[in-house]
Protein backbone atom coordinates (compact mmCIF):
# COMPACT_ATOMS: atom_id res chain seq x y z
CA UNK A 1 0.00 0.00 0.00
CA UNK A 2 1.36 3.39 -0.99
CA UNK A 3 0.81 6.34 1.28
CA UNK A 4 1.31 9.95 0.32
CA UNK A 5 2.70 11.77 3.37
CA UNK A 6 4.30 15.11 2.50
CA UNK A 7 5.52 15.60 6.07
CA UNK A 8 8.26 18.16 6.73
CA UNK A 9 11.13 16.75 8.78
CA UNK A 10 11.73 20.15 10.40
CA UNK A 11 8.09 20.52 11.42
CA UNK A 12 8.70 19.51 15.06
CA UNK A 13 11.48 22.08 15.51
CA UNK A 14 9.57 24.78 13.67
CA UNK A 15 6.47 24.40 15.85
CA UNK A 16 8.50 25.02 18.99
CA UNK A 17 10.24 27.95 17.30
CA UNK A 18 6.89 29.45 16.30
CA UNK A 19 5.64 29.24 19.91
CA UNK A 20 8.80 30.99 21.14
CA UNK A 21 8.42 33.68 18.50
CA UNK A 22 4.79 34.34 19.50
CA UNK A 23 5.82 34.70 23.14
CA UNK A 24 8.68 37.09 22.27
CA UNK A 25 6.54 39.10 19.86
CA UNK A 26 3.90 39.65 22.55
CA UNK A 27 6.52 40.86 24.99
CA UNK A 28 8.49 42.79 22.35
CA UNK A 29 11.69 40.90 23.16
CA UNK A 30 14.15 41.10 20.24
CA UNK A 31 16.15 37.93 19.61
CA UNK A 32 19.42 37.72 17.67
CA UNK A 33 21.20 34.44 16.85
CA UNK A 34 24.95 34.66 16.14
CA UNK A 35 26.37 32.03 13.77
CA UNK A 36 29.95 31.50 12.57
CA UNK A 37 32.74 28.94 12.16
CA UNK A 38 34.50 27.90 15.37
CA UNK A 39 36.71 30.72 16.60
CA UNK A 40 35.50 33.54 14.35
CA UNK A 41 34.99 35.73 17.40
CA UNK A 42 31.37 35.33 18.52
CA UNK A 43 32.17 35.35 22.23
CA UNK A 44 34.71 38.17 21.86
CA UNK A 45 32.12 40.28 20.04
CA UNK A 46 29.54 39.52 22.72
CA UNK A 47 31.96 40.58 25.47
CA UNK A 48 32.42 43.97 23.79
CA UNK A 49 28.73 44.23 23.07
CA UNK A 50 27.61 43.50 26.63
CA UNK A 51 30.10 46.07 27.89
CA UNK A 52 28.43 48.69 25.67
CA UNK A 53 24.86 47.63 26.41
CA UNK A 54 25.24 47.94 30.16
CA UNK A 55 22.68 50.40 31.46
CA UNK A 56 21.13 50.86 27.99
CA UNK A 57 19.17 47.69 27.49
CA UNK A 58 17.97 44.65 29.47
CA UNK A 59 19.84 41.75 27.89
CA UNK A 60 20.03 37.99 28.40
CA UNK A 61 22.48 35.57 26.78
CA UNK A 62 22.25 31.89 25.84
CA UNK A 63 25.46 30.34 24.55
CA UNK A 64 25.68 26.95 22.88
CA UNK A 65 28.74 24.74 22.83
CA UNK A 66 29.33 21.04 22.44
CA UNK A 67 31.55 21.04 25.54
CA UNK A 68 32.76 23.39 28.33
CA UNK A 69 31.23 26.33 30.18
CA UNK A 70 34.11 28.59 29.09
CA UNK A 71 32.08 30.97 26.95
CA UNK A 72 29.41 31.50 29.61
CA UNK A 73 32.15 32.23 32.12
CA UNK A 74 33.67 34.85 29.78
CA UNK A 75 30.27 36.49 29.35
CA UNK A 76 29.31 36.67 33.00
CA UNK A 77 30.31 39.74 34.98
CA UNK A 78 28.58 42.28 32.73
CA UNK A 79 25.47 42.36 34.90
CA UNK A 80 23.32 40.25 32.61
CA UNK A 81 21.98 36.71 32.97
CA UNK A 82 24.01 34.18 30.98
CA UNK A 83 23.40 30.46 30.55
CA UNK A 84 25.54 27.88 28.80
CA UNK A 85 23.68 25.27 26.75
CA UNK A 86 25.71 22.08 26.33
CA UNK A 87 24.50 20.32 23.21
CA UNK A 88 26.20 17.00 24.07
CA UNK A 89 27.48 16.41 20.59
CA UNK A 90 24.96 18.29 18.47
CA UNK A 91 26.60 20.75 16.07
CA UNK A 92 23.81 23.34 16.35
CA UNK A 93 21.17 24.69 18.72
CA UNK A 94 17.57 23.55 18.28
CA UNK A 95 14.39 25.34 19.30
CA UNK A 96 13.70 22.77 22.04
CA UNK A 97 17.02 23.64 23.72
CA UNK A 98 16.14 27.34 23.70
CA UNK A 99 12.66 26.61 25.10
CA UNK A 100 14.22 24.59 27.89
CA UNK A 101 16.92 27.07 28.92
CA UNK A 102 15.35 30.46 28.21
CA UNK A 103 13.37 30.60 31.50
CA UNK A 104 16.68 30.51 33.37
CA UNK A 105 17.84 33.82 31.85
CA UNK A 106 14.45 35.47 31.45
CA UNK A 107 13.56 38.61 33.40
CA UNK A 108 10.33 40.56 33.41
CA UNK A 109 11.84 43.63 31.75
CA UNK A 110 13.83 41.70 29.11
CA UNK A 111 14.35 43.56 25.82
CA UNK A 112 17.05 41.66 23.98
CA UNK A 113 18.05 37.99 23.95
CA UNK A 114 21.42 37.24 22.36
CA UNK A 115 22.09 33.65 21.34
CA UNK A 116 25.58 32.40 20.47
CA UNK A 117 25.19 29.29 18.36
CA UNK A 118 27.62 26.37 18.24
CA UNK A 119 30.61 27.16 16.01
CA UNK A 120 29.46 25.77 12.65
CA UNK A 121 28.42 27.44 9.39
CA UNK A 122 26.17 24.75 7.96
CA UNK A 123 23.87 23.11 10.49
CA UNK A 124 22.63 26.15 12.49
CA UNK A 125 21.30 27.73 9.30
CA UNK A 126 18.57 25.08 8.98
CA UNK A 127 17.20 25.44 12.52
CA UNK A 128 14.72 28.16 13.35
CA UNK A 129 15.09 29.20 17.01
CA UNK A 130 12.26 31.71 16.92
CA UNK A 131 14.78 34.52 16.49
CA UNK A 132 14.15 37.82 14.69
CA UNK A 133 17.53 37.74 13.01
CA UNK A 134 20.36 35.38 12.34
CA UNK A 135 23.68 37.21 12.13
CA UNK A 136 26.61 35.55 10.38
CA UNK A 137 30.17 36.36 11.47
CA UNK A 138 33.22 35.85 9.29
CA UNK A 139 36.73 36.74 10.42
CA UNK A 140 39.31 38.20 8.07
CA UNK A 141 41.53 35.14 8.54
CA UNK A 142 38.96 32.85 6.96
CA UNK A 143 39.15 33.81 3.30
CA UNK A 144 37.00 35.93 1.02
CA UNK A 145 35.10 32.99 -0.45
CA UNK A 146 33.27 31.95 2.75
CA UNK A 147 29.90 33.26 1.44
CA UNK A 148 30.23 31.14 -1.71
CA UNK A 149 31.23 28.03 0.23
CA UNK A 150 28.52 28.43 2.86
CA UNK A 151 25.74 30.25 1.01
CA UNK A 152 22.95 28.85 3.19
CA UNK A 153 23.72 30.91 6.26
CA UNK A 154 24.51 34.05 4.24
CA UNK A 155 21.15 33.76 2.53
CA UNK A 156 19.23 33.35 5.80
CA UNK A 157 21.14 36.01 7.77
CA UNK A 158 19.78 39.53 8.36
CA UNK A 159 23.25 40.97 8.84
CA UNK A 160 26.89 39.98 8.44
CA UNK A 161 29.74 40.97 10.76
CA UNK A 162 33.32 40.88 9.49
CA UNK A 163 35.47 40.34 12.59
CA UNK A 164 39.13 40.77 13.59
CA UNK A 165 39.71 43.69 11.20
CA UNK A 166 42.68 44.76 13.39
CA UNK A 167 44.53 41.88 11.66
CA UNK A 168 44.04 43.28 8.14
CA UNK A 169 47.52 44.87 7.94
CA UNK A 170 49.09 41.45 8.39
CA UNK A 171 47.00 39.65 5.75
CA UNK A 172 46.35 39.76 2.01
CA UNK A 173 42.65 39.80 2.71
CA UNK A 174 40.54 41.51 0.04
CA UNK A 175 37.59 43.16 1.77
CA UNK A 176 35.97 44.29 -1.49
CA UNK A 177 36.00 40.74 -2.80
CA UNK A 178 34.28 39.53 0.38
CA UNK A 179 31.64 42.24 -0.02
CA UNK A 180 31.05 41.19 -3.63
CA UNK A 181 30.69 37.54 -2.61
CA UNK A 182 28.24 38.41 0.15
CA UNK A 183 26.18 40.53 -2.25
CA UNK A 184 26.10 37.72 -4.78
CA UNK A 185 24.31 35.46 -2.30
CA UNK A 186 22.33 38.13 -0.45
CA UNK A 187 21.97 41.51 -2.10
CA UNK A 188 21.63 44.43 0.34
CA UNK A 189 22.69 42.42 3.40
CA UNK A 190 23.98 44.95 5.98
CA UNK A 191 27.69 44.34 6.65
CA UNK A 192 29.49 45.53 9.80
CA UNK A 193 33.29 45.65 10.09
CA UNK A 194 34.50 45.21 13.66
CA UNK A 195 37.51 44.50 15.83
CA UNK A 196 36.74 43.22 19.31
CA UNK A 197 40.40 43.83 20.09
CA UNK A 198 40.51 47.59 19.37
CA UNK A 199 36.76 48.30 19.55
CA UNK A 200 36.68 49.59 15.97
CA UNK A 201 33.22 49.41 14.44
CA UNK A 202 31.58 48.16 17.62
CA UNK A 203 29.37 51.20 18.10
CA UNK A 204 27.69 50.85 14.68
CA UNK A 205 26.99 47.21 15.45
CA UNK A 206 25.64 48.04 18.91
CA UNK A 207 23.40 50.75 17.43
CA UNK A 208 21.94 48.20 15.03
CA UNK A 209 21.27 45.85 17.96
CA UNK A 210 19.72 48.63 20.05
CA UNK A 211 17.34 49.38 17.20
CA UNK A 212 15.90 45.89 17.28
CA UNK A 213 13.79 46.06 20.49
CA UNK A 214 12.39 49.41 19.32
CA UNK A 215 11.20 47.81 16.09
CA UNK A 216 9.48 45.08 18.08
CA UNK A 217 7.65 47.61 20.26
CA UNK A 218 6.35 49.39 17.15
CA UNK A 219 5.19 46.11 15.62
CA UNK A 220 3.10 45.27 18.65
CA UNK B 1 27.04 17.51 10.47
CA UNK B 2 23.46 16.96 11.49
CA UNK B 3 22.60 14.30 8.91
CA UNK B 4 22.47 11.58 11.57
CA UNK B 5 19.97 13.61 13.62
CA UNK B 6 17.83 14.15 10.55
CA UNK B 7 18.07 10.44 9.68
CA UNK B 8 16.84 9.46 13.13
CA UNK B 9 13.89 11.86 12.78
CA UNK B 10 12.99 10.41 9.38
CA UNK B 11 13.14 6.82 10.66
CA UNK B 12 11.00 7.88 13.62
CA UNK B 13 8.41 9.45 11.30
CA UNK B 14 8.25 6.25 9.23
CA UNK B 15 7.88 4.06 12.32
CA UNK B 16 5.12 6.24 13.79
CA UNK B 17 3.20 6.25 10.53
CA UNK B 18 3.54 2.46 10.20
CA UNK B 19 2.27 1.95 13.75
CA UNK B 20 -0.62 4.30 13.19
CA UNK B 21 -1.69 2.19 10.22
CA UNK B 22 -1.02 -1.20 11.81
CA UNK B 23 1.56 -1.98 9.13
CA UNK B 24 4.20 -4.54 10.05
CA UNK B 25 6.69 -3.59 7.38
CA UNK B 26 7.79 -0.38 5.71
CA UNK B 27 8.93 -1.26 2.19
CA UNK B 28 10.09 2.11 0.89
CA UNK B 29 10.27 5.68 2.13
CA UNK B 30 10.77 8.49 -0.36
CA UNK B 31 12.48 11.60 0.98
CA UNK B 32 12.70 14.81 -1.00
CA UNK B 33 15.92 16.71 -0.35
CA UNK B 34 15.95 20.37 -1.36
CA UNK B 35 19.27 21.56 -2.75
CA UNK B 36 19.35 24.70 -0.62
CA UNK B 37 19.58 22.66 2.58
CA UNK B 38 23.21 21.67 1.89
CA UNK B 39 22.55 18.16 3.11
CA UNK B 40 25.28 15.64 2.46
CA UNK B 41 23.24 12.95 0.71
CA UNK B 42 25.70 10.12 1.30
CA UNK B 43 25.78 10.87 5.04
CA UNK B 44 22.00 11.01 5.21
CA UNK B 45 21.70 7.72 3.31
CA UNK B 46 24.30 6.15 5.58
CA UNK B 47 22.51 7.40 8.71
CA UNK B 48 19.18 6.04 7.48
CA UNK B 49 20.66 2.64 6.64
CA UNK B 50 22.28 2.35 10.06
CA UNK B 51 19.36 3.62 12.14
CA UNK B 52 16.61 1.68 10.37
CA UNK B 53 17.89 -1.50 12.09
CA UNK B 54 16.64 -0.21 15.43
CA UNK B 55 13.00 -0.95 14.58
CA UNK B 56 11.58 -4.26 13.35
CA UNK B 57 9.25 -2.60 10.83
CA UNK B 58 12.03 -0.62 9.12
CA UNK B 59 14.79 -3.23 9.20
CA UNK B 60 14.50 -3.89 5.46
CA UNK B 61 13.19 -0.51 4.33
CA UNK B 62 14.65 1.08 1.23
CA UNK B 63 15.07 4.82 1.75
CA UNK B 64 15.02 6.68 -1.55
CA UNK B 65 16.44 10.21 -1.59
CA UNK B 66 15.12 12.44 -4.33
CA UNK B 67 17.10 15.54 -5.19
CA UNK B 68 14.89 18.61 -5.53
CA UNK B 69 16.20 21.50 -7.61
CA UNK B 70 15.51 25.10 -6.73
CA UNK B 71 12.34 26.64 -8.10
CA UNK B 72 11.56 30.35 -7.88
CA UNK B 73 8.50 32.43 -8.57
CA UNK B 74 9.02 35.87 -10.08
CA UNK B 75 6.84 38.69 -8.81
CA UNK B 76 7.78 40.79 -11.84
CA UNK B 77 6.77 38.51 -14.74
CA UNK B 78 4.90 35.85 -12.70
CA UNK B 79 6.99 33.04 -14.22
CA UNK B 80 7.93 29.98 -12.18
CA UNK B 81 11.32 28.62 -13.20
CA UNK B 82 13.97 26.14 -12.11
CA UNK B 83 17.27 27.90 -11.36
CA UNK B 84 20.79 26.98 -10.27
CA UNK B 85 21.14 26.81 -6.50
CA UNK B 86 22.20 30.19 -5.05
CA UNK B 87 21.47 32.13 -8.28
CA UNK B 88 18.28 33.79 -7.24
CA UNK B 89 17.21 35.39 -10.51
CA UNK B 90 14.15 34.66 -12.60
CA UNK B 91 14.88 32.12 -15.35
CA UNK B 92 12.46 33.92 -17.68
CA UNK B 93 13.15 37.63 -17.32
CA UNK B 94 16.32 37.82 -15.22
CA UNK B 95 14.72 39.85 -12.44
CA UNK B 96 15.94 39.40 -8.88
CA UNK B 97 12.43 39.82 -7.48
CA UNK B 98 11.99 36.12 -6.87
CA UNK B 99 10.81 33.97 -3.99
CA UNK B 100 11.97 30.37 -3.56
CA UNK B 101 9.02 28.01 -3.98
CA UNK B 102 10.82 24.63 -3.99
CA UNK B 103 14.20 23.22 -3.05
CA UNK B 104 14.33 24.63 0.47
CA UNK B 105 12.88 21.78 2.50
CA UNK B 106 13.34 18.18 3.62
CA UNK B 107 10.13 16.22 3.20
CA UNK B 108 9.07 12.64 3.80
CA UNK B 109 6.92 12.55 0.71
CA UNK B 110 5.81 8.95 0.30
CA UNK B 111 5.82 5.54 1.99
CA UNK B 112 4.98 2.04 0.94
CA UNK B 113 3.90 -0.28 3.74
CA UNK B 114 2.75 -3.85 4.16
CA UNK B 115 0.36 -4.81 6.88
CA UNK B 116 -3.12 -5.77 7.77
CA UNK B 117 -4.77 -3.97 4.87
CA UNK B 118 -8.25 -4.29 6.37
CA UNK B 119 -7.35 -2.57 9.58
CA UNK B 120 -5.19 -0.06 7.72
CA UNK B 121 -8.06 0.56 5.32
CA UNK B 122 -10.48 1.42 8.08
CA UNK B 123 -7.86 3.47 9.86
CA UNK B 124 -7.90 6.13 7.29
CA UNK B 125 -7.02 7.99 4.24
CA UNK B 126 -4.18 8.23 1.80
CA UNK B 127 -4.34 4.62 0.66
CA UNK B 128 -4.45 3.94 -3.02
N1 LIG C 1 43.09 39.97 16.87
C1 LIG C 1 41.84 39.66 17.18
N2 LIG C 1 41.55 38.47 17.74
C2 LIG C 1 40.26 38.19 18.04
C3 LIG C 1 39.21 39.11 17.79
N3 LIG C 1 38.05 38.52 18.16
C4 LIG C 1 38.36 37.32 18.66
N4 LIG C 1 39.71 37.11 18.58
C5 LIG C 1 40.42 35.91 19.03
O1 LIG C 1 39.95 34.76 18.30
C6 LIG C 1 39.89 33.63 19.17
C7 LIG C 1 38.48 33.04 19.15
O2 LIG C 1 37.55 34.00 19.62
P1 LIG C 1 36.17 33.60 20.28
O3 LIG C 1 35.45 34.85 20.59
O4 LIG C 1 36.37 32.62 21.37
O5 LIG C 1 35.47 32.86 19.05
P2 LIG C 1 34.06 32.08 19.02
O6 LIG C 1 33.48 32.32 17.68
O7 LIG C 1 33.25 32.45 20.20
O8 LIG C 1 34.55 30.56 19.14
P3 LIG C 1 33.64 29.25 19.44
O9 LIG C 1 32.63 29.61 20.48
O10 LIG C 1 34.63 28.24 19.90
O11 LIG C 1 33.02 28.88 18.13
C8 LIG C 1 40.31 34.11 20.56
O12 LIG C 1 41.63 33.78 20.75
C9 LIG C 1 40.10 35.60 20.48
O13 LIG C 1 40.98 36.32 21.31
C10 LIG C 1 39.56 40.37 17.19
O14 LIG C 1 38.73 41.22 16.95
N5 LIG C 1 40.88 40.60 16.92
MG1 LIG D 1 32.35 31.21 21.64
ZN1 LIG E 1 10.54 37.11 -14.17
Amino acid sequence: MKISLEQRVMAANDEIAAALRRQWDERAVAVVNLVSSPGSGKTALLERTLEQLRGLCAVAVLVGDIQTENDARRLSGYGFRVKQILTSGACHLEASMIAKHFPRVDTQDLQLLLIENVGNLVCPSAYDLGEDAKVVLVSVTEGEDKPLKYPGIFRRAQAAVVTKIDLLPYLDFNLEELRRNIAEIHADLPVFLVSSRTGDGISAWVDWLLGRPAVKVQQR
Amino acid sequence: MHEVGLASQIVGMAVREAERRNAFEVVTVTVTVGRLLQIERDSLQFGLDVLKGEHPCTEKTRFVLVDEPVQVHCSWCEATTIVDAWRFVCGACGSGAVAVTRGDDLIVSEMEVRGNENIAGTAGHGSE
